[in-house]
Parts: C-alpha cells; structure tokens; sequence
C-alpha cells in the first residue's frame, strides 16, 4: 500500500512503524490506540468539551475522504470551519483521499471574506468544505465574488454519518487511502506575512513529518505530554504545533476557540491548569494579554506547574512580557525555565529554532549604535541598549546569516539576513514561480543546496539564534540600519492623539538617498484639536534626539488608513506604495 | 433615557473603566440615547481585542453568549445594545 517510506523512519510510541504521511500516522492510532483520547475541543475554553478518540476520528476522517473520487488527486480543498473537531477530521480526510488541504478562516468579518477571496483566486479548488451553519453563507459569499463559479463544489461534512465499526474501516482501507510519497502536496498554508499579500505556501508530507519530528525532539515531548491550544488552526502555528504534533506524538490536544481566549484570556490558564497540559503557548500578545487581565480571584487555585514548554514566537518576543508574566504567574507554580522563545515560519512549516528545554531564556542588551551602523551584535549595558531574546538553537535543518547584498556568510555575532536548508522548508508558493525562485532557491559559494531566504535579519551567538527584525522593512540611512519598529514606537508615544501600533516608518529614495517617512495614525476625535505643525516638530525632535536622524516626511492620517494584515501587523510596504502612489489620505500638506 | 438604556450603557461605561481607559473617559459624561447609540467602537479607541474583552464583561454581566458573527458586525454601541436586546428577549421567551 505504501511504497515509499525509507526515507523518514518513525518511531511510534517505541514501535518500529514507519510512516509516510500523517495519513499512515492517523490509521496507525486508530487501530492500534482506538480508545485514546486524540482532541478534546474545550466548548468553554476550560471543563466543557467534547472529545473524539483515535477510532473516532479515524472514522469521521473515512466518512469525509468517501466525498472525494480518485480524480480528486492533487485537487485542493479549502477548508472553511470554526475551530473543532470537524475542522480537524476534514483536514485529515483531505490528506486521506489525497486532495491538498488549504486551511481558511471562517468567513466572520470583512477581512475573513477578503482574505478567502484572495486564497480562492489563487488556488482554483475545487471543493469548499465546510459545516452546515456556515453554507448558506459561504454560497453567499461565493455567489458575490465568482457567481461563474461552478467547478467549485461547497460540501458540508458535520452532516455525514459516521461509520459503524472499525471492520469498515479496514475494508475500506484500499479504496479510500491515497498511496502517497513523501515529496506530495499535503497543505498549501497561506501565510500572513505584514509585507505581501497572502501567498500558499506548498506543504509536502515530508515537510510535516520533518518538522514534527524536530518540535517533538525539541520540547521533549513523551507519552504523557499534554497540548493546550487557543491557536487558530487554520494559521500554521495552530495547525502543525497545536493539532499535528499531538497526533504525532500520540498524546491528547485540548483546543479552544482563538475567539474564547480574546474573549477571556485567562481561560487559556485555567485550561492548563485543569487539564495538567505540559505544552502550550502562542504569539508574545497572548502572554501580554494574561498580565493584562491577571487576577487572583478569577485565577482562584490554579496550578502552572504542569506547564514544561510556553512557547513564545511568531512575533518579537518582548523581555519585559517574560519578565512581567512571571512575576504575575510564578506564585501560581509557573516556572521561569518553561519560557520557550522560539522562531519559525511557514516557509519552514513551522519552527525552525527554539530554546532547551529546562533552562531560562537568554536575554541580551546589545549596543544600539553598533547594532544599526555596523551591523554588529555587541553586548552593553548602557542606557543606549536594546534587549533582545535568543530564539534559541536549529537543529536537524542548517541555518547561515547571510550579509544580504553580496551573499556571503557571516560570522558570529554579525547581523545578516538567515538562510535556510533542510526538510523542513517547503517547495515554494503556489503557482507562484518567481517570488519562489527568489525565496526558496538562493545559493551560497561554496555550499551544497539550496536555501530559502527568509527576510528576517538575526545574528547567532554561539549557536543561539538571535532576531533583530525585518530585511525588506529595514530602513538604513546613511549606513545604518534602523529598525521601523523602533522609531514607530518612538512616535506613538508622542502625543496622546497619536494611536498605539498605527504607524508605519519606512525609508523612500530621493535623488539616490535614503530617505525616513513616518506616517501616523490620529484619533478620530483629536482630528479637530490637532496642532500640525508642533506635533511634526516634536516628531523630528525625538527622531533627531533618539536616532540622530529627522523624518524626511511626517504625514498625519485618519484612523484605519494604515493597511494592516489579518493578524493586525502594520503593512509597511503597502503603506509606502500608498505614500508613492500619493493615494494616503493625509491630514497635513506635508 | 429609557431604564433599559440606562442599565446597559452605565455597565458599558463601567466596563470600559477596567478596558481602557482612555475610551472611559470619552464615554463618562455622554448621557444623550442617540448619541450613545451612534458612537464607534472604533472612536472609543477600542481595538478588536478591547471590543472581546468588552463582550466578554457584557456576557458575564447578562449570562448571555453572543455570537461570533455579530461581534465582527458591531461598529457602533447601539448595534451592541440591539443585539444584546435580541439575546435578552430571545432567553426570555424561552423561559415563557
């Protein structure tokens, strides 16, 4: 049934099955576990679930794959689902038949519908799976945006019945499966990234295998471990770390609604204190918003000390969060060596470097003037420093820090664009043959391969992975590099007028000089009351005062200007080509 | 203002006190229907984690659930108070 296996030899729970893709892994537990516990989905983000086992779920995953013909090889499916256990087996079943999944947010608000319409275009599929509360309103939607859409097929799956027993299964096994290799499509994860519209990043089972072989490597994971997660699994960090390494690694993974934990963040706490969990985590946003909303009588007796792996990554990673969630969290049995920073993206599947185990995070203050003039990683303790968190250490991919003009690889402690080779890095975007030249087939002198470029700048320090940001967002001026972040945070706090986290700094040319542009959004109700004039000055002052530099252009706009992605990161180089094209609406003439 | 209007936007306003306070101080004084029902969410300063967290209270408060969908609809305090009027009288012909 399965021909191609010797590449990636597996061990499962100590026994010497080999799998090929998540599909022989879903079978395998569900003959072999039938009765373990695979997801729980927690209806109020703590002690009301429903949970399916191996047997159950492998029978949703047959009754749904049963949708599909042997034609349907290679045709993608989006997925359109709340967070569940529906969404879970529909995923499974895609990869069962052998349709590439392509997970989507739920159609719940205008960015949702822009975002699937973009993804639709893109990937042609053939079928939209979904539930039966959402369909009338995906037809809608479908009807509105492509109302010649009539190769694509909108197939409700909570509708189906379950199979019997597991004799079916087995009878069935031949007919349904798919026989894949490992370099097939599994998933196209369209990604998020602040700089460009979505783009599908190609998945192979082989990809998914590798790097869920190097998360459980990584967080130690065993038999006994335990996942809780609020991640939306339709975002590869929800996805490959919240749902795939629970099925790979054989241990329960307890999921609640990302809308639950916006709603009440400490639920997430209070999840894995009920349920023991000893991996759990997310963006740095989601530690912030439980010191934000800490509170003991809420908190009542909950217990962290389960709590082995809190990953943190996907956004920079703050020292003060660390700090302040541990000085909120510690009394309640939290532990400082369970901080795990980590790095990834989709481009690697998920996580490309990530802290030991069982030690605290690594927390440099770096010289700021050295850092943006000569692009070195100097340790100072002056008030002139920034501080940054190690994202930890690569293992069973290779990583190089790559000075990004002239290609060549740098030494430690010298900031450079990270390159990528490995398993883990995914063949490319989606029918998009370029931008998947330019990113994912760069090479180095002197070194075997190729290597996806990531457009993330960082340095190592023995071994440590360090991020520093962003190479297509980086402005330098005069040589130094200066980071938008940096100076975005610097004018929000200007004036009160100025809104928190909309603004975007970027650099254009004038006459062969890089020039700073500083666009700012302003409060609705402080339009009125604005002094233009003293409010630019102020920002060239504190530009001048803390960077040395004076925005070329200081332009004030409305609320909601700025574009943002779906995961509210500023769009700085949709803004920019805003600002060229003179289509941003300003308050001020200049 | 009707007692109903009242109620709900007194709780709001105390809600937004532990929010954000910078929307607090926008909304303390307005007693006016209309202009209560007509304010943005968005003028409050009140981000999409802010509008959860301020749904969150009012579920807590009225032991109600709101539904994902319409909390991506509401841009204004009065399409808020509508639904939660909805929800309310919904409960309350169930119990009838």
């Amino acid at each position: 049934m399965i021909s191609d296996r010797n590449h990636m030899p597996l061990h499962i729970n100590n026994s010497n099955y080999e799998a090929v893709s998540f599909t022989d892994i879903c079978w395998w537990r569900g003959i072999n576990q039938p009765n373990q516990i695979a997801y729980r989905f927690l209806l109020n983000g703590v002690d009301d679930y429903i949970e399916i086992t191996y047997r159950d779920l492998l029978k949703r995953v047959v009754s749904i794959s049963q949708l599909f013909s042997k034609i349907d090889n290679n045709e993608r499916a989006i997925l359109v689902y709340h967070s569940g256990i529906e969404y879970i087996a529909a995923f499974y079943a895609c990869l069962n038949a052998g349709v590439t999944a392509v997970p989507a947010y739920p159609l719940l608000s205008i960015a949702d519908s822009t975002r699937l319409g973009s993804i639709y275009k893109d990937c042609s599929p053939k079928y939209i799976l979904t539930t039966r509360d959402l369909k009338s309103h995906i037809n809608d939607w479908l009807q509105n945006f492509d109302s010649k859409a009539q190769d694509c097929m909108i197939v409700v799956t909570d509708t189906l019945t379950d199979l019997t027993d597991l004799t079916d299964l087995t009878d069935l096994t031949d007919g349904v499966m798919s026989q894949k290799k490992h370099s097939d499509i599994a998933l196209l994860q369209y990604t998020s990234g602040s700089t460009n519209k979505p783009k599908g990043v190609i998945i192979s089972h082989q990809n998914l295998l590798h790097n869920s072989e190097i998360i459980y490597k990584k967080f130690k994971h065993e038999d006994s471990s335990e996942v809780v997660s609020w991640l939306p699994p339709y975002h590869d960090m929800g996805l490959v770390g919240g749902i795939l390494q629970a099925m790979y690694g054989g241990f329960p993974s307890n999921i609640m609604s990302p809308l639950t934990f916006l709603r009440r963040p400490l639920r997430w706490l209070q999840a894995i204190s009920h349920w023991k969990a000893t991996s759990s985590g997310g963006p740095n946003f989601g530690f912030q918003a439980c010191i934000k909303h800490f509170n003991p009588k809420m908190l009542g007796d909950i217990n962290l000390s389960s709590w082995k792996v809190a990953f943190n990554g996907a956004e920079p990673i703050r020292a003060n969060t660390l700090r302040d969630f541990f000085a909120c969290y510690s009394k309640y049995g939290f532990d400082c060596n369970a901080f795990y920073p980590c790095y990834g993206l989709a481009e690697t599947t998920l996580l490309l470097s990530g802290s030991k185990i069982d030690e605290k995070p690594k927390i440099v203050c770096l010289d700021k003037n050295k850092l943006q003039k000569q692009h070195k990683a100097i340790k100072s303790t002056s008030d002139c420093s920034l501080e940054y968190v190690s994202s930890g250490t690569v293992i069973d991919n290779k990583i190089y820090i790559v000075e990004p003009t002239n290609f060549t690889v740098l030494d430690d402690g010298k900031v450079g664009e990270i390159w990528v080779t490995g398993d883990s890095v995914a063949k490319g975007y989606w029918k998009k043959s370029r931008q998947t030249k330019e990113t994912f087939y760069a090479l180095l002198p002197n070194k075997n391969g190729l290597f996806l470029r990531t457009g993330d700048l960082g340095f190592l320090d023995k071994d440590e992975l360090y991020i520093t940001g962003r190479l297509k967002e980086l402005i330098i001026i005069n040589g130094r590099n200066i980071y938008p972040l940096d100076i975005e945070n610097l004018v929000q706090g200007i004036s009160p007028a100025f809104r928190q986290d909309c603004s975007a700094a970027f650099s254009v040319d004038i006459e062969n000089n890089e020039n700073l542009v500083v666009v700012q959004e302003v409060k609705r109700s402080k339009i009125g009351m604005l002094n233009v004039q003293k409010l630019k000055d102020k920002v060239s002052k504190m530009c001048f005062k803390k960077f040395n530099l004076v925005p070329y252009k200081t332009i004030f706009v409305e609320q909601s200007t700025i574009p943002k992605t779906t995961s509210g990161k500023i769009m700085r180089l949709a803004t920019k080509q805003h600002y060229l094209d003179d289509s941003l609406k300003r308050l001020n003439d200049d | 203002m009707s007692e109903s209007h009242l109620t709900f936007y007194v709780y709001v306003k105390n809600a937004l006190a532990d929010i954000k306070m910078d929307a607090y101080k926008k909304i303390q004084h307005i007693q006016c229907k209309t202009e209560l029902d007509q304010l943005e969410l968005s003028h409050l300063g009140l981000d999409s984690l802010d509008i959860f967290e301020l749904i969150a209270y009012i579920e807590d408060k009225y032991s109600i659930r709101i539904d994902d969908s319409d909390v991506f609809s509401i841009c204004r305090l009065g399409e808020l108070k509508t639904i939660f009027e909805k929800i309310k009288s919904e409960s309350h012909n169930d119990f009838r």
